[in-house]
C-alpha cells in the first residue's frame, strides 16, 4: 500500500511543478542502482572468516530507482532494493537454552537478505537543473530483513563435557525490520539524451544499540535475539559506506 | 589666354561643378547606412581551425615553433572574430575605394597585392591595423579624418610592412621571451622587460613608418602630404572638423538660449607631440615625424599628386565616413561628439534627415540618462566588463579641446526640463520637415511622453505669447496705468513689476519655447493624444498633474513568455585553460563548442516547438552577404543595447532598420547565449542566456548560472532547454 501512496504523490506533485524543466523536458527517471563496498576481510554472502579458502568479494545492494524532477534543483526518490549478505557464526557463543556452539563449516554465513524501501531526495547543487550535475541526496531506507541459517548445525554437551551432542536451535529463519538514514554525494551525467549515468558515495546510519540495552551482544534471549543482534550490526557495517554507481533511461 | 584654354577650363569647372553637385545630392536629403554586398570571401568562410592548421604547416621546425603555433591559433581565432563580427565591410563603397589605393601602392608588386587584403571596419577609432596574415582593417574614424588620398596610401603603406616583415608574430615571440626571461633584447628586472616590450613595438612601428615612406616613394603620391597623416594621428582625439557651435543652432523665434549655456571661451587644443612614450607601443609623434622630415624635404614633388585614384571619389568616401561616423558614434553611446559631428554636417546639408535624427536621437538619449536612476549593472557577465553595461555620463567638459567644448558645456548645464523642451521643439520641427518619418514621429511621441512624466511640464506651463509680445502689452497697461494711476493697487503694480522681470530675463527660456509650435494643431493634438494615453481619461493639464507617473513593470516578472519564434545569433563560448598562473583560450576547443552550442539550441528549440530562425555565421555560404548584414545588424543592436543596461527608455540607433529585420524574419525577439568555462584545477561554467524584444528594447530574461564542473553537453542542454522553455511555455492565466 505505501508505495502505492508514494506513486500517487508523485504523480501529484507532477501536476503542481508542470513547469519545472527536467532534462529536455523529461522528469522522469527509472534505472538501476548498485551500492557496493569491497569484503576485503569478510563476511559476504558466500564468505564469511578469512582463511585459506576466503576470496575477498563484494557486499551489494541492487536497487531500482526512480526518481521524478519536482523543483528546478530537486528530485524526489523512491527505490526498492535488495541486499543479500552473510552473518559469521559465533563458535560456542550459543548458551541457549543450554551452552551450545555451532559445528558446522565457519566459511559459509548465516544468510542475510533485506528488501529495502527507500524514499528521499536529492538536491542538486546550485547552478544545476535536475537531473544533471552533482547532488546530495536524503533517504529514509526500510528494511525487511530476513536472516536464514542452519539451525540443525549447533551441538551442546549434556553430560560428558567432551560429548557433543546435535541440538537444533531455534527456527532457522527470522524476520526482522529495521530503517536507516542515509546521505549520498553523487553526479548525474546523461548520454544521448536519454541514458541516465549516477555514480557517487553514500553513508547510511542505522540503529545497532537500542537505549534500553535490550539487544546489546551480552544480553540476548534467545537465536531470535541473537541473530537480531548480529543482523542489526551486519546491517549497520554494510551500510555504512558504499560506493554506487547506476544505471537509467530517461522515460517521460 | 587663348579660346581653346578658356574652352577647356569651362568645361572642366561645369565637370567638376557637375561632380562636386552629384556628391552633394548623394547626401542632401538623407544617408542610409553602408552595408556589405556581392559575394563573401573565401577568409570568410574557414573556421579558424581550418585557417590555423593550414599556417602551422608553413612554420618551419626552429625553436619557437610551438610560441608560432600559439601566436597562429590566437591571430586565427581573434581574426575569425572580427571577420565574423559584422563590423567588416565587403564590397562597400569605401573598402572598394581603399583597396583601390592599394592597388595602385602595390601596382609594381602584384605578388604581394594577392596576398594582403583591405577591409574598412565600422569604428570610430582613428586607426587601421593588420594581421600577419595579410589582412589590414581601416577604420571608418580614419577614413573622416583624412586630408587626402596620400595620406591614405601612407597609412596603407605603414600596415603593409608590418604584414611583409610580419611584426605581430616577431612581437609576440619577443614578448614570450621577455616575459620567460629567455630575450637577448633585455633580461633584467620585471619592469625593465615590461619597458623592453614597448620599446620593441617601438621600434616596429619606426620601420614601418621609414619602409611605408620607401613604398610611397616608389609610387607618384605626393611626399609632402605625409607629413599631414601624423597631424591626423596627433589630433585624432577631435572632431573631423572645427567648426564654432552656434547656440543658433537650436533657436527660433520664440526659443532663445541664454548665453550662459555657451562658453564664451572654448579650450585651446594643446599641441603636444612629445609625451612620454615610455609606456605606448608607437613612438610619440615628434618622434615619428622627427623620424620622416628630412626624407620629404628631398623629395621631388614635381610628378607626384595627392590623388592617383580621384580626388572626387575620397572626397565622396570621406563625407560617407563622416556620415557613418555619426551613426557610429551614437552606436558607442558618444552623444557628444554624435551631436556635433551631425552640426558640423547639417551646416553644409542643412536638409538632411538622417542628420536630424541623429541630433534627435542624441538629445533624447542624453535626456533620458540624465534623469534616470536605472540600474546599470544587471547585463554583467562573469565580471566581463565588454559584456557589461555602464552608466552613460556627460564627459567632463574642462577636458575637451576646440570648439565642440560648447557642446559638452550646454548639455551638462541644461537641466532635464530645458534640454526636454529643446529637444522636443528641435525634433518637433525634424517632424514637420518630414511627416513621413517614423523615428520622428515617434521620438516626438516620446519626448511628450518624458515630458509630462518625468519632467512633470505641461501646456498650460508654456506661454501662447511671445516675450515681444508681452512687453508691449506690458507697456500698453503701464501707459494705461500712468495715466489712470487713482485705480492702479499696489499688488496690481508688483504683479506686473514681476511679470516685467520674468519677460526681461534669460532663466525662463523653456517658457516661451512653444509660442510658435503651440499655433500648430498637430503640436497640441499630439501633446493631447500622449496625455490622453496616460490617463485613460479626459485630458487636462489638472488631471494630468494629479495623475501618478506609470510605474516600469520589471522585465524579468513573468517567468514564462509563450513566444512562438526566436531569432538566434551565434552563441559566445570561450573555453579558458589556466596554466602556471596565465589563462589560455583553448581556441580549437572554443570554436567546436560554440558548434556544439548552437546544436544544442535547435534541438531544445525543436522540443518545445519553438521556432527557430540562426542568423549564424558558422556555415556561412560566398553567396549569404544578406545573412551576414543581418547578423552585422543585430550584433550591433545588441552591442549599443547591452551598453544601455535596464534603461529601456535609451533609444537604440538601428531600431529603424530593425523592423524591416522582424518583418522579413517573421519574429521580434532575438536570443543570445553564451558559456565561459576555465580550467584550473576544478572546472568552471558561466553559462547565460539573454532574450530581447527587437521592437521596444525591452530585456525580457536574463538568466546566468554558476556550475562548478565540466561543460558537458548534458550540462549545458539542460541550461539552455531551461531557458527556451521560459520562453516558449505560456504563462499561467
Amino acid at each position: 500500500m505505501k508505495p502505492k501512496i508514494i506513486v500517487f504523490l508523485i504523480l501529484v506533485s507532477s501536476t503542481v511543478f508542470a513547469q519545472v524543466p527536467g532534462y529536455m523536458g523529461k522528469r522522469f527517471v527509472i534505472g538501476y542502482e548498485n551500492y557496493f563496498f569491497p569484503a576485503f576481510y569478510g563476511p559476504g554472502k558466500n564468505n564469511a572468516n578469512p582463511g585459506p579458502s576466503f576470496s575477498p568479494g563484494f557486499n551489494t545492494t541492487h536497487c531500482l530507482n526512480i526518481d521524478y524532477t519536482v523543483k528546478q534543483r530537486m528530485n524526489v526518490c523512491f527505490s526498492l532494493q535488495h541486499l543479500r549478505t552473510g552473518i559469521a557464526y559465533k563458535g560456542d557463543d550459543y548458551a541457549y537454552p543450554k551452552e551450545s556452539k555451532y559445528s558446522g563449516n565457519f566459511s559459509t554465513p548465516a544468510q542475510l537478505t533485506s528488501n529495502n524501501i527507500g524514499f528521499g531526495f536529492k538536491v542538486f547543487r546550485r547552478g544545476n537543473i535536475a537531473p544533471v550535475g552533482k547532488y546530495q541526496k536524503f533517504e529514509i531506507l526500510l528494511f525487511f530483513e530476513k536472516v536464514k541459517y542452519e539451525n540443525n548445525n549447533f551441538t551442546t554437551h549434556e553430560q560428558n563435557y567432551y560429548e557433543n551432542v546435535p541440538i537444533t536451535l531455534g527456527t532457522g529463519e527470522y524476520t526482522y525490520r529495521n530503517f536507516a538514514i542515509t546521505y549520498s554525494l553523487g553526479k548525474q551525467r546523461i548520454f544521448f539524451n536519454k541514458l541516465v549515468m549516477d555514480y557517487g558515495i553514500r553513508a547510511a546510519i542505522t540503529p545497532v544499540v537500542i537505549p534500553t540495552g535490550l539487544y546489546t551482544v551480552d544480553n540476548v534471549r534467545d537465536m531470535d535475539d541473537r541473530f537480531k543482534v548480529d543482523s542489526r550490526f551486519r546491517i549497520f557495517r554494510q551500510q555504512l559506506f558504499n560506493f554506487h554507481i547506476g544505471l537509467g533511461f530517461l522515460a517521460f | 589666354m587663348n579660346y581653346s584654354v578658356l574652352k577647356k577650363s569651362i568645361y572642366t569647372g561645369i565637370i567638376a561643378l557637375l561632380f562636386s553637385s552629384a556628391a552633394n545630392s548623394q547626401f542632401a536629403k538623407d544617408y542610409t547606412p553602408i552595408v556589405s554586398s556581392g559575394s563573401l570571401p573565401e577568409e570568410f568562410l574557414k573556421t579558424a581551425r581550418a585557417m590555423s592548421i593550414e599556417d602551422i604547416k608553413t612554420i618551419g621546425y626552429g625553436q619557437d615553433r610551438a610560441v608560432k603555433q600559439q601566436f597562429v591559433m590566437s591571430n586565427n581565432y581573434f581574426l575569425k572574430d572580427l571577420l565574423l563580427s559584422g563590423e567588416v565591410l565587403i564590397n562597400d563603397p569605401l573598402t572598394k575605394y581603399v583597396n583601390k589605393v592599394a592597388d595602385e601602392l602595390l601596382k609594381s608588386n602584384p605578388l604581394l597585392r594577392q596576398q594582403i587584403h583591405i577591409y574598412v571596419t565600422k569604428s570610430s577609432d582613428v586607426n587601421a591595423y593588420a594581421f600577419d596574415k595579410g589582412f589590414i582593417f581601416v577604420n571608418v574614424g580614419l577614413l573622416a579624418q583624412l586630408e587626402n588620398e596620400a595620406q591614405l596610401a601612407y597609412i596603407l603603406a605603414h600596415e603593409i610592412d608590418h604584414v611583409m616583415k610580419k611584426h605581430s608574430v616577431t612581437e609576440y615571440i619577443e614578448n614570450v621571451k621577455l616575459e620567460n626571461g629567455t630575450s637577448n633584447y633585455e633580461r633584467g628586472s620585471y619592469d625593465e622587460r615590461s619597458l623592453a616590450k614597448y620599446r620593441f613595438s617601438k621600434e616596429q612601428e619606426s620601420d614601418a613608418d621609414m619602409e611605408g615612406l620607401s613604398l610611397i616613394k616608389k609610387t607618384n603620391y605626393s611626399i609632402k602630404a605625409l607629413n599631414g597623416a601624423f597631424d591626423v594621428l596627433q589630433y585624432s582625439y577631435l572632431p573631423f572638423e572645427l567648426v564654432d557651435f552656434k547656440k543658433s543652432f537650436f533657436e527660433d523665434e520664440y526659443l532663445t538660449l541664454p548665453d550662459t549655456l555657451f562658453l564664451k571661451q572654448t579650450s585651446d587644443i594643446k599641441a603636444n607631440d612629445d609625451y612620454d612614450d615610455s609606456k605606448s607601443t608607437h613612438p610619440n609623434i615628434r618622434k615619428r615625424r622627427g623620424a620622416i622630415e628630412p626624407e620629404l624635404k628631398v623629395s621631388d614633388e614635381a610628378s607626384r599628386k595627392k590623388y592617383l585614384v580621384s580626388e572626387e571619389e575620397f572626397k565622396n568616401v570621406r563625407e560617407t565616413a563622416r556620415f557613418e561616423l555619426c551613426r557610429l558614434y551614437m552606436v558607442e553611446r558618444d552623444y557628444m561628439n554624435a551631436i556635433y559631428a551631425s552640426y558640423i554636417l547639417l551646416e553644409k546639408y542643412p536638409d538632411n534627415l538622417f542628420l536630424k535624427k541623429t541630433v534627435s536621437q542624441g538629445l533624447y538619449n542624453v535626456l533620458v540618462n540624465k534623469s534616470s536612476s536605472y540600474n546599470r549593472s544587471t547585463i554583467s557577465i562573469a565580471g566581463n566588463s565588454s559584456m557589461s553595461s555602464r552608466s552613460y555620463s556627460i564627459p567632463d567638459y574642462t577636458k575637451i579641446e576646440g570648439t565642440s567644448q560648447r557642446v559638452y558645456y550646454m548639455m551638462d548645464n541644461l537641466e532635464s526640463k530645458e534640454l526636454n523642451t529643446i529637444a522636443l521643439a528641435y525634433t518637433f520641427k525634424a517632424h514637420k520637415q518630414y511627416p513621413d518619418d517614423k523615428t520622428l514621429s515617434a521620438l516626438t511621441d516620446s519626448l511628450f511622453s518624458f515630458m509630462i512624466n518625468s519632467n512633470s511640464l505641461f501646456l498650460n506651463d508654456f506661454s501662447r505669447k511671445s516675450k515681444t509680445e508681452l512687453k508691449n502689452q506690458d507697456t500698453i497697461q503701464v501707459v494705461k496705468v500712468d495715466s489712470t494711476d487713482v485705480e492702479e493697487s499696489k499688488y496690481s503694480k508688483i504683479k506686473k513689476q514681476q511679470q516685467k522681470v520674468e519677460v526681461e530675463t534669460e532663466d525662463n527660456f523653456t517658457k516661451y519655447a512653444f509660442v510658435g509650435l503651440l499655433k500648430d494643431d498637430e503640436f497640441v493634438s499630439r501633446y493631447s493624444k500622449m496625455a490622453k494615453g496616460l490617463t485613460q481619461k479626459p485630458v487636462t493639464d489638472e488631471y494630468v498633474k494629479k495623475a501618478k507617473p506609470q510605474t516600469k513593470k520589471k522585465t524579468t516578472d513573468a517567468p514564462f513568455f509563450g513566444i512562438d519564434k526566436v531569432i538566434f545569433i551565434d552563441p559566445f563560448y570561450m573555453k579558458i585553460k589556466n596554466e602556471h598562473g596565465k589563462a589560455n583560450v583553448q581556441f580549437y576547443e572554443s570554436e567546436d563548442r560554440q558548434q556544439v552550442l548552437l546544436d544544442i539550441q535547435k534541438k531544445c528549440a525543436d522540443r518545445l516547438k519553438l521556432q527557430y530562425t540562426c542568423l549564424t555565421t558558422k556555415d556561412i555560404a560566398a553567396g549569404d552577404i544578406e545573412r551576414y548584414n543581418d547578423n552585422a545588424l543585430l550584433n550591433e543592436w545588441l552591442g549599443e543595447r547591452f551598453k544601455h543596461g535596464d534603461n529601456n527608455d535609451e533609444l537604440v540607433t538601428s531600431s529603424e532598420n530593425m523592423k524591416q529585420l522582424i518583418e522579413k524574419l517573421g519574429a521580434k525577439y532575438v536570443a543570445w547565449s553564451g558559456v565561459y568555462n576555465s580550467k584550473g584545477g576544478a572546472y568552471r561554467n558561466t553559462y547565460f542566456f539573454i532574450l530581447l524584444d527587437l521592437e521596444t528594447g525591452k530585456l525580457m530574461k536574463f538568466e546566468t548560472r554558476y556550475t562548478r564542473a565540466k561543460d558537458s553537453n548534458d550540462l549545458i542542454s539542460s541550461f539552455v532547454y531551461n531557458s527556451l522553455m521560459h520562453v516558449a511555455k505560456k504563462p499561467k492565466q
